[in-house]
Parts: C-alpha cells; sequence; structure tokens
C-alpha cells in the first residue's frame, strides 16, 4: 500500500448526512481514498467479502446493529483491516471496552478532525505489519523446502558451537539417527549412542583428527544401529570453522544416508565375489611394496594409467611415485598398517604419472607382510583425478558467486558492458521488478529505465569506471510502475567478458514520503512519529533540528542519551567512532547518500542491527542544506536473514556433497506443465551440464534434456504424480547439454495449500546416479558373461552361502536336480533339503567339511524319476575371500553317465570275451577228452577185431567196448547240444512257477529212484510261494539239485533234502540242503561247476549237473553259492533279484 | 617179459582194450590197472619200498579222470625219490589231441612220451623197439 494509491474505505452508517459530514473531512484532509457506504448489516456483510477495504469506519448505533457486532464481523473475516469506530456521543468506558476488543481508534463525529491522521496511521502501520508477515511467510516457506529437501535427499545436517556448546539437529539428521525429530537432546553422546559399535572408534578418532588437523572439512563413511536394530550407511562430512588463532568454534555435520546405493553395491558384490572365486578377473591397479617401501609388483594396469613400464618402477622406493606433499600423508597411512597384520587403510594421493602430471588416486593399503604367499602390503587403487578435478573446481566457482550474489536482499544484476544485456540477476531484483528469471534475462539495462531516460542512460554508462554510486535514477518495473532506485555499478569479468554488476536500492518510498511531507507538515509529523524508522534531521553543522519519537528511543538504547535540539549530534557519537561518522556526514553533504548497516550492543549482551541512512536535504535549488539520518532497527530482519543464509548454505552445502541438486515446478497451471516456472538449485544445473550462472532453465528446456525414449515415461509419472497429489520415484536417462547421456534418480513430491488441497508446486531432489549405474552395470555385465560362460557348460555349478543356502546355480544344475528329484531348486533353500534320508545327511557332512577348508570329489549315481540311471562326478570346494575366509563353497558335478555306462560294458565285454574264452577251452577240452575219449575207444576196438587170432571171448568183449562206447558218445552230443541250448538266449515265455508244484513234479518223474533210496523232501515255501520265471529252466535246478543229493547220499543214511524260500531287501533266496557226503571245497572250489568234473568215483555223474545248475541259475540273473564239507552235507542258496 | 605195466585210467572200456592188446602184442605178463589215481599212487608208494625186488615198470596215465587227474598224479609221483622214480618209464595214454596237454607233458620231466588213444599195435611195437629194450634191460 503505497501513499499515492487510493485508500479503500468501507463506511457503515444509516444517516446520509454523518456519512457526507465525514466523506467531506477526509477530503480536506488530502487524502485520495474511495469510499463504500453501507447502511445496514447485509450490504455491511457483503462488502467485507467483495470490496476488500483497507479500512473499515463504523458508526455505533445503528437499527438492528451495532459497532460492536460489526467489529465482531470484520474480525472473523480479516483481523488484518483496521477499524475506525466513528460514533455520537459514547462514554469513555465504552470507548475503552471497544479499544481492548480491537478496534483502531474512536473518533465522535463532532470532532472529525483526528480522523484523517489515525486513518494514515493505521495503515502505514498494516503496511508495515503486512511486510514483516510476508517476510516471515517466506522464511517459513523456505524453511520448510529445506525441509522437505533433507527429507527426500535423506541429507541432514548439525551443528555445535564448540564455545558454548549448543548443538542443532536438523529433522532429518535425527531420523538419519533414528530418532523422531526433537525428541531428544541435540547432544554428541546422543549422536555416538547410535553409531554402530564397530565404527565408534573410528568416528572418534576421525571427529576428532578433524579438530586437530589443519584442514577444516573431512569426509567419511560410518554406519548407524537403530534401536530396531536396521543398520544404515552414512555419508559423513564434518566441517569446523575456526577463529583466526585456528581454534575451532563451530562443528557442522552433514549426513547423507547412503544405505540404498551401500546396498544395492554389496548385494552386486557378494554375487560378484562368488564369481570372482570362480573365475580369476584382474582388478584396478595393484602394487605391492615389501615393508620397506619398495615396489615388488605391479598390475599390467600401472602402466596403462601411470606410463611407467615394470623396469622403471620395480625395485624402486614406492614414495618416489608420490606426489612430494602428499609423502607425509602417505606416510601416515603406511604406519598405520605397517605394525597390524591385515590392517587396511583407505587413501587419497597424487601419484606421479611418467609425463611427470600427478594423477588422484583413492584406494586401500592392505598389510600382507604377514601372509607367507605374499609378504607385502597390498596397495589397490585406482586414477579418479577427473572426478577430483570437477569437485575442486565446482566448489570453488560455487563459494564465490552464491554467497555474494544470490541471496542479497538488495536488486542485483550483471549486464554485458557494450550491448547492456543481462548476464544474471538475483531473487531480490526479480521481486522489485516483477519480473521471471527467464524473462529479465532476455532484457537489457535499457528496459528498466522510462524511454526519455535513456539518452541519459547510455551517456552515464560510457566509460564508467569501478565503483559508481549512479545517484538515483527512475526505474520502470514490469507492470509500468515507475520507482526511484539508487544506484552503485562495478565493473567485473564475468565468464571471460566484461560485465558490469548494478545493484539498486529502492529508495521510492522515502523519496516519496520526504515529498508527502513537504506537502503537508502534519503528515510529516504523522509519518514520521508512526512509522518504525528514526529520523533525525541535522543542520550542516551536525545540529539537531528534528528528530521523532523512534529515533530518541534508539538513541536512549544505542547512545545512551537523551536526544534534545540544537545538540551536536558529532558530540554524543564515541571517540573512536567520531572520525568515520564525521567522514560519512561530510561526504552527504557533498551530495552522496549513504548506507550502511551496524550492529551495537545494547545492555551488555543483546546485539542489535541498525540500518542507518544519510540523505542529502536540499531545497529547491539543490542547495544541500542538512542531513536526515534514519535509523531502522533490522535485528530481527538480520537474525532471519542469518538464518536463512546459513540453513541455504546448508542446503547447497549437502547438495554438493551427495552431487544432489533439487528443483521445484510451479504448478500454476496443471493442464499444460510447460506453462509452469521451474527452478532448478545449481547443482541441478551442473547435473544436467549447464553453467548454474548462464542459464535459466524453462520447462521445455528441461524436456529435452530427458532421453527421448524416456520423455513419454517421465512425462506420465510427472502428470500422474500431479492428479493424485502423490510423490514419486523415477530413474532415467538424460543427455547432457554436452550431449553425454548419464543417468539421474528424481524423488519430487507435491506441496498442496494446505487449506484447499490444491497442489502448489512440485518439488524434488535429482541425483546422478550414473557412475554408480555404470558400475552396477559393469558388474551385471560381468555377472552376465560369467552367467552365460557358466550356463554354457555341461558342467552343473551350484554356489551356496556358508548357511548351506544356495546362492546361485546354472542351468545345467537345475536340470540336473530336476531330472532327478522332479523339483525345480531355488535360491535361498538348503541344498541338501533336495535329497531325503541318507543322501541329505551324508551331503551336509560333506558341505560342513568344505566349509572347514577341505575340498571333496567323489563320484555317485542316482536315479532319476524316469528311472534312468545317472552317474556323477561331484567337486565340493570351498570359495575363500581376499582375506582368506571362506563366504560359501561351490557344489559342481559333472554328469559322468556316458564313461560310466561305457567303463561297465567293456567290463562287461571283457567279462564276456574271458568267460566266452573259458567256454571255448572247454569246449576243446570235452572235444580232446570226453568227445575223443569214446571215439579212441571205438577205433581201439575196431583195430583189434582186425586180428585174426581173436577168441570169441575177446570178440564179445570188443563188441561190447564198441557198444558201450558209441552210446558214451551219444550221450556226450546229446550233452553238447543241450548246453548250448542253455547259452543261447532263449525264446521261451517267463511265467510265475509255483517252487511247490516244480517239486511235487520231480516226485513223480523220480518217484523210483526216492522210493529206492527212502529220500525225504521237505520244502517250505511259505514266505514266497513262487516267481515269475522260465518253468523248465527252474525246473532243471531243482531237479539237478535234488537229484545230485540223492546221489550223493551218505551210504547207509537215507536222504533228507530240505528246500526253503524266503526274501531280504527285494532279493529271493532259496535254500537247498542235504545230509549228503558234501564236498571238500578246500580241494575243488575252483572246478565246482566246471563241466564233466565229478568229485566221486563211485557214482554213475558225469560232472554235467551243478554245471547245468549254475549256467541255469545265472541264465536267469541270479548267482549261486554252495557251503559243504566233507561228509557234512550241502547247502546251495540261490539268489535271484526281483 | 620182466616189465610191469601199471595203467592208470578211469575208462573201464579202455582198460579192456589195452589190456587185451598189450597181452597179444608184447605179451606182457605184470599188468596192473587203477581207475583210480589215488590208488595207484598208494600201489606206487608201497612198490617203491620193496627195494629187494626192483623193477622197472612202465606207467601209462591218463590226464582226464575224477578226484584226481594225471597232471596230479605226475605231481604226486614227482615227490619220490630219485633212485625210486628211475624204475618208471612214465607214458601219457590220452584220448587229448589238444597241443596244451602235449606242451605240458614235454615240459614234464618225468614223462617219457606222449600217447595219444587208441594204442594201437604199431604204437605198442614202436614204444618195446630193439633199442629201447636193450636200453632198458641193459641198465638193470
Amino acid at each position: 500500500m503505497e501513499m499515492n494509491q487510493e485508500i479503500r474505505i468501507l463506511h457503515l452508517e444509516d444517516q446520509l448526512h454523518d456519512a457526507e459530514l465525514i466523506r467531506r473531512t477526509l477530503l480536506d484532509g488530502g487524502l485520495k481514498f474511495d469510499i463504500n457506504l453501507v447502511r445496514n448489516k447485509e450490504s455491511f456483510k457483503n462488502a467485507l467479502g467483495e470490496y476488500n477495504p483497507d479500512i473499515i469506519l463504523s458508526d455505533n448505533a445503528l437499527p438492528m446493529f451495532s459497532g460492536a457486532e460489526a467489529l465482531e464481523m470484520a474480525q472473523k473475516n480479516s483481523s488484518k483491516i483496521p477499524f475506525i469506530l466513528v460514533s455520537g456521543a459514547a462514554t469513555e468506558e465504552f470507548a475503552a471496552e471497544m479499544m481492548k476488543n480491537g478496534v483502531w481508534d474512536y473518533i465522535l463525529k463532532d470532532r472529525p478532525m483526528r480522523l484523517c491522521n489515525s486513518i494514515k496511521n493505521a495503515i502505514e502501520k498494516n503496511r508495515l505489519e503486512k511486510e514483516r508477515e510476508l517476510y516471515i511467510d517466506k522464511l517459513i516457506a523456505r524453511d520448510r523446502m529445506l525441509q522437505a529437501a533433507e527429507k527426500l535427499a535423506h541429507l541432514g545436517s548439525w551443528e555445535v558451537d564448540l564455545l558454548t556448546y549448543i548443538s542443532g539437529w536438523s529433522d532429518e539428521a535425527y531420523r538419519i539417527l533414528g530418532y523422531e525429530p526433537g525428541a531428544i537432546e541435540p547432544s554428541y553422546e546422543n549422536y555416538l549412542k547410535r553409531v554402530h559399535p564397530g565404527d565408534l572408534d573410528y568416528v572418534k578418532q576421525m571427529t576428532a583428527d578433524c579438530m586437530l588437523a589443519t584442514h577444516n572439512s573431512i569426509k567419511f563413511n560410518f554406519r548407524v544401529l537403530h534401536p530396531d536394530g536396521t543398520v544404515k550407511y552414512i555419508r559423513n562430512e564434518l566441517i569446523v570453522d575456526r577463529d583466526i588463532t585456528g581454534k575451532p568454534v563451530k562443528l557442522s555435520g552433514f549426513n547423507l544416508d547412503i544405505t540404498e546405493s551401500v546396498s544395492a553395491e554389496m548385494e552386486l558384490k557378494s554375487t560378484e565375489r562368488f564369481y570372482q572365486a570362480l573365475i580369476e578377473k584382474s582388478a584396478d591397479l595393484k602394487v605391492l611394496i615389501d615393508a620397506n617401501s619398495m615396489l615388488t609388483y605391479g598390475s599390467p594396469s600401472v602402466e596403462s594409467t601411470l606410463g611407467f613400464q615394470k623396469e622403471e618402477y620395480i625395485g624402486k622406493n614406492v614414495s618416489e611415485m608420490i606426489f612430494q606433499k602428499d609423502l607425509e600423508g602417505f606416510e601416515l597411512i603406511r604406519n598405520k598398517v605397517l605394525y597390524t597384520a591385515s590392517a587396511s587403510e583407505p587413501f587419497q594421493i597424487r601419484i606421479r604419472h611418467k609425463n611427470d602430471e600427478f594423477k588422484w588416486c583413492e584406494g586401500t593399503a592392505n598389510n600382507q607382510l604377514h601372509n607367507p604367499d605374499i609378504q607385502a602390503i597390498i596397495i589397490n587403487f585406482r586414477d579418479i583425478s577427473e572426478r577430483k578435478e570437477h569437485e575442486i573446481r565446482l566448489a570453488e566457482s560455487e563459494k564465490k558467486y552464491k554467497d555474494l550474489f544470490d541471496q542479497n536482499p538488495m536488486s542485483m544484476w550483471i549486464a554485458d558492458e557494450e550491448t547492456y544485456k543481462f548476464l544474471d540477476v538475483n531473487e531480490a531484483a526479480l521481486n522489485n521488478y516483477g519480473y521471471s528469471r527467464a524473462e529479465f534475462l532476455t532484457l537489457t539495462a535499457l528496459h528498466l529505465r522510462p524511454e526519455e531516460d535513456i539518452e541519459t542512460f547510455i551517456r552515464e554508462h560510457t566509460g564508467l569506471k569501478h565503483l559508481t554510486n549512479l545517484g538515483v535514477r527512475r526505474h520502470k518495473k514490469k507492470d509500468g510502475t515507475l520507482f526511484f532506485a539508487e544506484l552503485f555499478a562495478n565493473n567485473i569479468s564475468f565468464n571471460g567478458a566484461k560485465a558490469r554488476l548494478i545493484l539498486s536500492n529502492d529508495i521510492n518510498e522515502k523519496l516519496l514520503a520526504q515529498n508527502a511531507l513537504k506537502k503537508s507538515e502534519a503528515n510529516i509529523k504523522t509519518i514520521l512519529q508512526n512509522t518504525d524508522t528514526g529520523y533525525i534531521l541535522i543542520d550542516k553543522s551536525f545540529s539537531i533540528v528534528s528528530f521523532n519519537k523512534l529515533a530518541e528511543n534508539f538513541s536512549r538504547q544505542i547512545l545512551n542519551h537523551q536526544l534534545k535540539e540544537d545538540e551536536n549530534l558529532l558530540a554524543l557519537v564515541d571517540e573512536d567512532i567520531k572520525s568515520t561518522v564525521k567522514e560519512i556526514m561530510d561526504r552527504v553533504l557533498g551530495g552522496e547518500t549513504i548506507v550502511n548497516e551496524s550492529n551495537y550492543t545494547i545492555n551488555l549482551h543483546q546485539v542489535c542491527w541498525y540500518f542507518i541512512k544519510y540523505v542529502p536535504i536540499s531545497n529547491l535549488e539543490n542547495e544541500i542544506f542538512g542531513i536526515l539520518i534514519s535509523v531502522k532497527d533490522i535485528t530481527e530482519k538480520k537474525e532471519s536473514e542469518n538464518r536463512l543464509l546459513q540453513s541455504q548454505a546448508h542446503l547447497l552445502e549437502s547438495q554438493r556433497i551427495g552431487n544432489v541438486g533439487s528443483w521445484e515446478l510451479h504448478l500454476t497451471d496443471t493442464e499444460d506443465l510447460n506453462n509452469n516456472e521451474l527452478y532448478w538449485s545449481d547443482q541441478t544445473y551442473r547435473i544436467y551440464g549447464f553453467d548454474p550462472v548462464e542459464t535459466r532453465i524453462t520447462r521445455e528446456m528441461y524436456r529435452k534434456r530427458v532421453h527421448p525414449d524416456d520423455r513419454a515415461a517421465i512425462q506420465f509419472l510427472i502428470q500422474k504424480s500431479i492428479n493424485e497429489r502423490e510423490s514419486y520415484q523415477s530413474e532415467h536417462r538424460i543427455i547432457r547439454i554436452d550431449g553425454e547421456t548419464r543417468i539421474v534418480k528424481n524423488y519430487a513430491q507435491i506441496i498442496s495449500d494446505p487449506e484447499t488441497g490444491i497442489p502448489l508446486k512440485m518439488v524434488g531432489i535429482v541425483h546422478d546416479i550414473t557412475e554408480r549405474k555404470k558400475a552396477e552395470e559393469a558388474l551385471k555385465t560381468s555377472e552376465a558373461n560369467l552367467r552365460t560362460l557358466l550356463n554354457n557348460t555341461e558342467i552343473s555349478y551350484v554356489l551356496l552361502s556358508p548357511e548351506l543356502k544356495i546362492v546361485y546355480y546354472n542351468q545345467p544344475a537345475k536340470n540336473g536336480f530336476l531330472r532327478e528329484s522332479g523339483i525345480n531348486i531355488e535360491t535361498g533353500n538348503a541344498l541338501h533339503d533336495y535329497f531325503s534320508g541318507e543322501r541329505s545327511i551324508k551331503l551336509f557332512t560333506k558341505c560342513t567339511a568344505v566349509l572347514n577348508g577341505e575340498k571333496i570329489d567323489y563320484e555317485c549315481n542316482v536315479v532319476n524319476i524316469d528311472n534312468s540311471v545317472s552317474w556323477y562326478h561331484n567337486t565340493l570346494s570351498p570359495v575363500i575371500d581376499q582375506e582368506d575366509k571362506i563366504v560359501g563353497m561351490v557344489f559342481s558335478r559333472t554328469d559322468i553317465t556316458k564313461r560310466k555306462f561305457s567303463e561297465l560294458e567293456k567290463e562287461k565285454i571283457t567279462a564276456d570275451l574271458i568267460r566266452q574264452n573259458k567256454e571255448l577251452e572247454l569246449f576243446a577240452y570235452i572235444v580232446s577228452h570226453n568227445l575223443r575219449s569214446p571215439v579212441a575207444n571205438i577205433l581201439g576196438a575196431a583195430g583189434m577185431l582186425k586180428e585174426e587170432t581173436l577168441s570169441p571171448d575177446e570178440f564179445n568183449m570188443l563188441l561190447n567196448g564198441l557198444d558201450v562206447s558209441v552210446n558214451k558218445l551219444d550221450d556226450v552230443i546229446m550233452d553238447l547240444n543241450y548246453i548250448l541250448q542253455v547259452k543261447n538266449p532263449v525264446n521261451e515265455k517267463k511265467e510265475f512257477v509255483e517252487f511247490n508244484s516244480i517239486v511235487d513234479d520231480i516226485r513223480t518223474s523220480i518217484g523210483a529212484e526216492i522210493l529206492k533210496e527212502d529220500a525225504q523232501i521237505l520244502y517250505d515255501f511259505s514266505q514266497v510261494s513262487g516267481m515269475h520265471t522260465i518253468k523248465s529252466y527252474l525246473y532243471s535246478i531243482f531237479y539237478n539239485l535234488i537229484s545230485n543229493s540223492i546221489k550223493y547220499r551218505k551210504p547207509g543214511e537215507p536222504p533228507l533234502i530240505r528246500i526253503s524260500s524266503s526274501t531280504d531287501h527285494e532279493i529271493l533266496q532259496l535254500n537247498f540242503s542235504d545230509n549228503g557226503i558234501g564236498i571238500n571245497l578246500d580241494k575243488f572250489r575252483d572246478q565246482l561247476y566246471g563241466l564233466y568234473k565229478r568229485f566221486h568215483y563211485h557214482t554213475e555223474g558225469k560232472g554235467m549237473g551243478l554245471y547245468m545248475v549254475k549256467t541255469q541259475v545265472e541264465t536267469l540273473g541270479g548267482t549261486i553259492i554252495l557251503n559243504s564239507q566233507e561228509n557234512q552235507g550241502c547247502e546251495f542258496m540261490i539268489k535271484f533279484k526281483l | 617179459m620182466g616189465i610191469q605195466f601199471i595203467l592208470i585210467d578211469d575208462d573201464t572200456c579202455n582198460n579192456h582194450i589195452i589190456n587185451m592188446s598189450l597181452k597179444k602184442y608184447v605179451d606182457a605178463d605184470d599188468l596192473r590197472t587203477f581207475t583210480s589215481a589215488e590208488d595207484a599212487l598208494e600201489y606206487i608208494r608201497i612198490r617203491n619200498e620193496e627195494i629187494a625186488l626192483p623193477k622197472k615198470a612202465i606207467i601209462l596215465l591218463d590226464i582226464n579222470m575224477p578226484v584226481m587227474n594225471g597232471w596230479e598224479f605226475l605231481e604226486r609221483f614227482d615227490k619220490f625219490r630219485e633212485k625210486a622214480k628211475m624204475q618208471y618209464k612214465v607214458y601219457m595214454l590220452t584220448s587229448s589231441i589238444s597241443k596244451k596237454d602235449i606242451d605240458r607233458s614235454n615240459r614234464n620231466r618225468n614223462v617219457k612220451g606222449y600217447l595219444v588213444k587208441p594204442l594201437t599195435k604199431e604204437k605198442i611195437l614202436n614204444l618195446f623197439n630193439e633199442e629201447t629194450w636193450s636200453k632198458l634191460t641193459g641198465d638193470q
């Protein structure tokens, strides 16, 4: 609300005459106003809603309505509008009551002279209040933004004043530590309570280091342990502020929760580690040094990264390769690890390239001197020069600019020296001139001047040197409003080009106030007495001409002095600043306007800030005749400003550390997002490859930066988020301005009007995750390669965790187990659970042994669900990580079924060959003995028969011999035929044969012999009554064994034959025992089942029986065993597999 | 004729024919026949003890016999004292024409010859030709 604008007055008055009287009074008072007269409750109510008055005048007594009611309604509508009661007669009690209820003033109708001033006071006071509210609103909004951004980015900040030990944590800092915001005292002890016990000493050490060391910031990661057991990974940066003696005065910390990326990384890493164990892979740069720092080994990457050939550095001291200034640091690291076995320390140092450049390298030193295989310190590192350089450059440019320019409450901009085109502008200027940043940056300085002033402008700006006060000039806002601005210019270089930095101070109000003062003494007094500014008017000799009430108060506070007119102001100031003040005032008398901000300590401890402005006062002839000193208490503003700056700085710092940018999209138009304004933080610009100083982003520009393939999806996500008022996360590709494709992650949320729920803006943070993504991709690729490799082998691999859970399996493994058990193996299950009983226990035992470092090889056969048999060669070997820890095991199995079967086949063929060979030998034997023997006899007898001198006895005997021999020959030929038949595969059908029916048949067929020898056959086939077999063979077996038992009976003892059947483990067993003469097995075991082998002289045996029994049992797939001793009977056991 | 024949063969038919042939062609008067090699060994053991009447003997030995075959007999026979063994000339008399048997018999130092059945007149006469006899009698 400014003085030249119309005051909108809502006047409640039922008497037209009274209303007119008031209107006149106001006109006489010189007020510019618009009046809306209402005469009853209804129209008053409507006007409150529609007219939007600056002030309300109200009669007290109306029909059906009162001033008190009107006040209540007005306050309900908006308590901000000043309410003046204009009334007839009233008691003082009533007036006091109304004032207490919030009435601004109470004016009697018959004495309206005070009305004008009262209105002006009310308006001015209201304006100031509004200004403050706006300012505080802005602060609160900023603060909310910061909180939201911190929360989104999982960024917490905290600080400790090391002098007072007063500390503060941001809400997110509480959350990161697992506390509810504000739940406990933000002390260092409470902070340490949540540090993971394993990292506690480390955190303490690092914090102490940071305070002691000469550098002012330190970064490290540590873990936080929440009460619920959750472990969070925190990237921490500590920053120490020091006084000029170097003593730390403040410690600030920024905590970034990186759990998500760490755990993703760790997950990948653990899988990777398994693969590493399977297939050796080369790492980063790796060098080994001995205890004297001599280089003993370097990986091939040393040459590619640092340019040195092996022979150039092996045997040299490692310090020759380290940047001079980092040597001390490296020694520190080396000493830390040197005396502790397996100690490991991270470092960042510069290492010399062969071309004498230095590379920033990051890595770890690990003491393996004790390890007999290594006997060295292993130094693993990688080149991070690019990243480092980038970091340094960013930090510099950021600091330089941000603090000075962006947050300055004065309007500032940078314009090209030649073209006057604006290159950059700060927030204050944009607010003041009413442009958006994008708009402003398309303009030139000429646009800020009214057209008639442009010529003067160009003249003034030619050849300007350095800091210049350009004086007060007329400036034009976007909406065309003209105002007076005091301008300062400074020539600077901006991105290499000549430019001019302009500071503009809006002094319009003050000038207008002065003008108004000239118009009316009364007005001057009113304003002077009712503003928050103290004014002191002094003449050329510094003698006080006049001052207002506030100035008097300030003087009492600051100077501890009661101001009097005609006093010399210079005499009142402290000796030590007297000369400075004098110098300032002299300059003002020379025509300058000088502004400064000073702080004074009041009551020994309270610091107050004052804005002091010295303005020359001139008469109409432009002669300067005095100075107006205005003093304004800006303590509150200063404090909030400091707070704002501090939190801004925190945010910026946090963003820089986390490489996190933030952005804000205003949602004035939710239909077409391109119509909305978009704001980016500097880090966001950098992420997208823009120079934050040179560019102002627009929606359209942003859209183009999103990778074409991702645009539609992102557009959809944003629109959905707006429609549903929900936050969103996205990961997508962007194309930086330099053409590079990067991957960013966005978290965004909608900020809605808390009352209406209408989305106001979308705030988000953006995080460049390309490196992490690339690393993940690389890991995934290498994993994928390995997977392909593993899946394309014929060997099954299953990786087990130390808990024997399946971590990974390849395709052949999956197929194998599926074939075997019909079940798909799955990760997370225990391998041995896929088997049952003894196999499961055996496997578990083996696995346990492997976890103790053993490597186990074995062969096994399994029956698959389709009843086929597979043979496997299995290997169980431990997976050992770099620290010699067993982190799991590899179960590999090779299908050796083919090999095994061919082995078995070979064995069988060999056995068959041997058997056939034996049979051939046997046949030859039969031919030369059994077959030829009767033939020889026939030949012999025939030869003898030719003799002439044969007696009839001799002749008969020879004929008899011939007869016997021919019969014998026939028998042998018959036997041979029978044998050959048995040996050849028979086509006879298998059928179920009852054992007792066989025995009964035999009893019948050899009934005569049984009767003759009084033989007894006892059988018990209760367990197994019969079998599925070839009947004739089984008959022959029974027959031969029974007739053998009778044949080889003990003389004088009736043969007793016992036959029984039984089963055990799918084996059918037939037992034949007798009480006969038995066989001396020690003597004859080898020949037991030979053809034509006989072990006794006195029977008619041909040596065929047992041979036939054995052949037939074997043909039926069984085995036969004999237990016997001479004279102890025989016991034959025949076993068939069922 | 002062030579004893010891025939060891389980084939009785063969034994009859040999008996007849030996009597007919070489007028053998002292012929002992055994169908069990064990019995034959026992007889030779007893005969060896009658040193007062040393008498040359020709053993005709079959190979394929139950319980103890020809080869087993030869193993046991080898254990007799050398002087005792000098009284005997062992001839294998077998129906086997297997080279294996012939080779085996040739390798045995106690075997004088291998005769394949049937034992014809020629084989018998050849066995008892002048030279053989003079040697035999000369040794006496």
